[in-house]
């Protein structure tokens, strides 16, 4: 319990005592004060839920403060005390009542469900783009917050608040619980046990193990073992079966279908049986034991370290890969504070172009920009970095929504579409001479990083290239608060060139952000970086820049 | 009671310092508005006032409505006219009820005069805008009302337990105290828009819910204010500052009726 709860029980306690006593001694000593001292849980009722916030569990504390104030309206000492009595006795079955409801100080998970629905469908600018119907939405997942809410279980609402959000196929829609342990706890028990491998899927469609540990070597398997079974089913059905499946949501249909099989490592008992392809071709079945509920730190360590990670240097930091290419980390779309608040990145550009100027006369021709598992930030900052490393000329940004500040929404024209306001370009300074970039993406590369995909696209000199597309998503968004967490949806509309919506897939779950270079995961790829812990792509790139 | 009240509301007239705190608060808000909305780089609006303004004012509503109410319950035992009264026949729930209609209606209709006259100036000064319709703004306005009466029978209530004028200047000062604590976020509450106090209630009331978007190409916030409100709302801050307001002062007449008045 809370110590403000215990403070409420132990004070009605002494107070219930206390005029107790007082009860029989002012029948001798008569006066105002004691009949003021009755006043004392009165104030305790008002004061006590305001400090320490209304709970519906400690309802018995409650009738036990108002039942010891009772006794302010009568003089009878007999009444007074088995006022005072049964005030003691009802505020002490709090503590069990409370102690033994799951409820206990504990949002309210389906008024939340609730509230944050109707907000999200007030405000989701992409209802029409994605063609969302929100009245099967909420049929779907209304009854599972009943559910939720009875069982006054927070993993399986956060779970369950993922799997909305994925409903939309946009990343920038999403759930914070006010309780951030909960994610951890969450993706730990629903990802599943770790069985010591990871399963991804080849450019030929076969599955393939990735990040295997010693004691599945031991069994037969290593990086690139082709799994055909798992658990008795496809390694791209059990990745269905998965717990976890539906909170990996991925916007662009690409790359949903490129994770196709990672989560089925993660589903099974305590024991698995894997078939897989031995190095001699014959197809072999072996038993895997798991290893606790582990499968999301091996996950993340596969994925989001080994495949995702990207150069690891600093962000906005340079390094010389040869002596004609240098490689410029963007992590995240943001320079410092001042900066994002304003449109204005010159310093930042300045300090890039001397950097480039200086390296210049050491021999630098091109520059690879790494902006994978880049988070997103200021579309601002993609202009300042375009504008440099452009070939000359004008190229399209985005277009600026029009906002209706008589109606407080976006204006639209009478076919229904969002109308386009100011319109961005960026003037190209070709700083590099008719030197090339190549822009390093992945899955990761969110928001802003798709901004600078879509630029980059545009620009000559330019090639996006990488395994997965980026995320496919650049509405900017705003959030608000529920009672169980915070959620952030696309709410800023940014238009494309012929007025249609900016990057972000329709019901087809295209997005607009395409690459130049599609690289294959194949044996190699996988080879380079499971076995070797090489930078496939960023080798890639450098090959590219050779061979132009 | 009917002459309990005329006598309370012949007082009032006759002793004018309550009338200058009144204008003196009117006065208040008015300079307030002239001074935030100066500074207020374009397009001062009323109905932006109402979102800006009327916070500021209530924090000082309190003062008034303690020092009305505690004047009106208690100024009377000073000069024993309270026992005068009852030993001449009245009987002290007249006594005390007509007081608490005294003080109830003066202190009410103070409120509306310090919360309505500077948003009046305000709207014919600067237009009324579109940050919330007039509709809305009297709807939160008159709601306002009614976490102030539980504010007036809180010290009422004290001033008659005490039996001196200032316990409606305590209220003002506790309150006052709890309004910043509520404004600068210190958390000293739990919920800052519960009903459990009256202040957290016009916190409550004042809070209007917004959400922000922004364009592309200035970076502007754009912030839509969403003042509706729900039956259930509207019907729980009218029902616990009424139950209040109603212990508040059953407290009051409980303790006035067996008091020895010494």
């Amino acid at each position: 319990m809370i110590y403000k709860d215990i403070l409420h029980i132990a004070l009605v306690i002494v107070l219930a005592a206390v005029l107790f006593w007082a009860a029989g001694y002012s029948k001798k000593y008569r006066g105002a004060f004691w009949r003021l001292l009755y006043i004392a849980p009165g104030l305790l009722l008002m004061f006590i839920p305001a400090y320490a916030g209304f709970e519906k569990t400690m309802i018995l504390a409650y009738i036990g403060t108002v039942l010891l104030f009772l006794g302010f309206f009568t003089d009878k000492t007999a009444v007074r005390r088995i006022l005072c009595g049964s005030a003691a006795a009802v505020t002490l079955l709090s503590v069990p009542a409370a102690l033994s409801s799951k409820a206990y100080r504990k949002p309210d998970f389906l008024v939340s469900f609730e509230e944050g629905f109707d907000e999200m469908k007030a405000r989701y600018v992409l209802t029409e783009h994605k063609q969302i119907n929100w009245d099967e939405l909420y049929s779907k997942y209304h009854p599972q917050f009943v559910k939720i809410q009875n069982d006054h279980d927070e993993i399986a609402n956060f779970a369950a608040w993922r799997r909305f959000c994925g409903e939309f196929h946009d990343a920038h829609v999403g759930y914070i619980p006010k309780d951030d342990s909960v994610v951890e706890m969450a993706m730990k028990k629903l990802f599943g046990n770790d069985y010591g491998l990871c399963i991804l899927c080849l450019e030929d469609g076969s599955a393939a193990a990735v990040d295997v540990s010693d004691e599945v070597k031991a069994k037969g398997i290593h990086n690139g073992t082709v799994i055909t079974a798992w658990d008795g089913m496809t390694p791209e059905e059990a990745n269905l079966r998965s717990d976890a499946y539906g909170l990996l949501s991925y916007s662009d249909i690409d790359n949903e279908y490129f994770f196709r099989t990672e989560l089925a490592a993660g589903v099974g008992g305590d024991t698995v049986e894997v078939t897989y392809i031995d190095d001699n071709g014959q197809e072999q079945k072996t038993m895997l034991s798991a290893n606790g509920d582990r499968y999301y730190d091996r996950w993340e360590k596969a994925i989001m370290d080994k495949l995702d990670g990207g150069l690891n240097i600093g962000h906005l930091q340079w390094k010389k890969l040869t002596d004609e290419t240098y490689c410029l980390r963007i992590k995240t779309m943001s320079y410092d504070s001042d900066t994002y608040t304003s449109t204005d990145y010159s310093k930042m550009k300045n300090e890039l172009k001397e950097y480039i100027l200086n390296a210049k006369k050491e021999g630098m021709k091109n520059i690879i920009l790494d902006i994978r598992t880049n988070n997103g930030g200021d579309p601002y900052l993609c202009d300042a970095v375009a504008e440099l490393v452009a070939a000359k000329g004008t190229y399209f940004h985005a277009y600026d929504a029009v906002w209706d500040f008589d109606n407080k929404c976006y204006a639209k024209d009478e076919n229904g579409n969002y109308i386009r306001g100011d319109k961005l370009t960026v003037r190209g300074e070709d700083i590099l001479d008719g030197g090339k970039v190549i822009v390093l993406v992945n899955h990761n590369s969110v928001s802003a990083a798709d901004d600078m995909v879509m630029l980059m696209r545009r620009i000559p000199n330019a090639t996006v290239m990488g395994f997965t597309e980026s995320c496919g998503v650049c509405q900017a968004i705003s959030s608000f608060s529920v009672d169980s967490g915070t959620i952030c949806l696309s709410s800023c509309v940014v238009l494309d060139e012929d007025g249609s919506i900016f990057v972000d897939a329709g019901p087809d779950r295209q997005a607009k952000t395409k690459l130049d270079i599609r690289i294959p995961f194949d044996e190699e790829a996988l080879t380079a970086i499971y076995d070797r812990g090489e930078d496939y792509l960023l080798d890639k790139a450098l090959e590219q820049l050779a061979n132009r | 009671m009917k002459e309990v009240i005329r006598s309370q509301l012949f007082q009032l007239f006759k002793n004018k310092s309550k009338l200058y705190v009144l204008i003196g608060l009117i006065a208040f808000g008015i300079i307030e508005l002239i001074f935030a909305m100066g500074e207020t780089q374009e397009g001062a609006t009323a109905s932006q006032c109402v979102r800006e303004l009327l916070p500021m004012i209530i924090m000082f509503l309190p003062f008034f409505t303690g020092i009305a109410a505690g004047d009106i319950a208690a100024k009377d035992f000073d000069d024993k006219t309270v026992y005068y009264e009852i030993m001449s026949g009245r009987t002290r729930r007249q006594s005390y009820f007509g007081r608490v209609i005294v003080a109830l209606i003066y202190s009410v209709i103070g409120s509306v005069l310090i919360m309505v006259i500077p948003i009046a100036v305000a709207a014919v000064l600067y237009g009324w805008g579109n940050d919330l319709t007039v509709g809305q703004a009297v709807l939160r306005m008159s709601l306002l009302l009614f976490p102030v009466i539980r504010l007036i029978c809180a010290a009422f209530t004290l001033s008659i337990i005490i039996k001196k004028s200032v316990g409606g200047l305590i209220t003002g000062l506790i309150c006052q105290y709890i309004s910043l604590s509520i404004y600068a976020d210190q958390g000293l509450l739990a919920e800052k828009d519960s009903l459990s106090l009256a202040l957290t209630t016009m916190y409550r009331l004042l809070n209007i819910r917004s959400r922000y978007t922004y364009g592309l190409s200035d970076i502007k916030m754009r912030i839509i204010y969403d003042p509706t409100m729900h039956i259930s709302e509207i019907a729980g801050i009218i029902g616990v500052s009424m139950l209040f307001a109603a212990v508040y002062i059953l407290v009051g007449y409980v303790f006035f009726h067996k008091d020895d008045l010494n």
